[in-house]
């Protein structure tokens, strides 16, 4: 099976719907963020907007959560010798425990006006995510070939 | 002049030329254009899905901001390889795909949003993924 994925048309469908889940995931925190930083949005409070968003960045997730695993175990030994790749791991785990801890804490708040504490745990957020995102893309680019 | 000429000619341009001979010319670019897209897509997202009132229109920074990264970052992918490209099926596919939601979005533009106009939108930018996905293996 997990050579059948390698092969064949499997691994770049289940890519793209890791890329659209990505887009899920990440697209809707960065809007929080966004908000947080004062960048539009502003006629809706940071809680009501978050939690609006919520259900979205959880389906991003679930998605590259079912999809990330399958590619990762369609080639185990490209992934685990691909520097980029345990990078990833290493930020995506940053990551989502500053979500599921600081971003949340900081989500709560129903004023309209945010402060700079909120804004320095948006702007974390925001460098996090990118760079889970910059070092995936860099998997590619960064495969060590055994001959 | 063949389309296949222009981008011979694209291709060796100044700017081709020096985002091809660079190690990190093109990985650079690749990433931005992904983080681009990340971060485009929520804003597209839900502007469409409606979890939020106005929300299409509270967005449109963030939208604009990101198609124009978006844009510009995939232009320089392009014209750095043009011939590679215009020779994809699965980029073909994808510039038609992009054209179709131009089109789209000039047929809908300032109408009262409409469940199948989302649904229609949203179908169109997933397949853009997988088109594009596809021009790596295809």
């Amino acid at each position: 099976m997990a050579e059948f994925i390698k092969q064949s048309w499997l691994f770049p469908v289940i890519q793209a719907i890791h890329i659209i889940g990505l887009m899920m995931l990440v697209g809707t925190i960065s809007l929080v963020d966004f908000r947080l930083l004062g960048i539009g949005m502003r006629r809706h409070a940071v809680a009501d907007l978050a939690s609006a968003l919520a259900p979205w960045t959880t389906r991003g997730l679930l998605t590259v959560l079912m999809t990330g695993p399958l590619l990762f175990w369609s080639d185990l030994t490209r992934y685990l010798n691909n520097p980029a790749f345990v990078l990833k791991m290493g930020l995506l785990g940053v990551a989502l425990a500053a979500h599921f801890t600081l971003h949340r804490s900081v989500v709560r708040d129903g004023a309209r006006r945010t402060a700079p504490g909120q804004k320095l745990a948006a702007l974390a957020s925001l460098i996090l995510w990118s760079s889970v995102v910059l070092a995936g893309r860099a998997i590619a680019d960064f495969d060590i070939h055994i001959a | 002049m063949t389309i296949l000429e222009l981008c011979e000619r694209i291709q060796d341009t100044w700017v081709s030329r020096t985002i091809s001979g660079s190690t990190w010319g093109y990985p650079a670019l690749g990433a931005l254009h992904v983080l681009a897209i990340a971060l485009f897509g929520g804003a597209v997202l839900i502007s469409h899905v409606r979890v939020l009132e106005n929300a299409s229109h509270d967005v449109r920074w963030i939208r604009r901001a990101g198609l124009t990264l978006v844009v510009l970052t995939g232009s320089l992918l392009f014209a750095s390889g043009a011939v590679g490209y215009y020779k994809s099926f699965s980029f073909r596919v994808k510039m038609v795909l992009l054209a179709l939601i131009a089109l789209h979005t000039i047929a809908t533009y300032r109408q009262r949003p409409r469940k199948l106009h989302s649904a229609i939108a949203l179908t169109l930018w997933a397949a853009v993924i997988f088109a594009a996905r596809g021009i790596a293996f295809f």
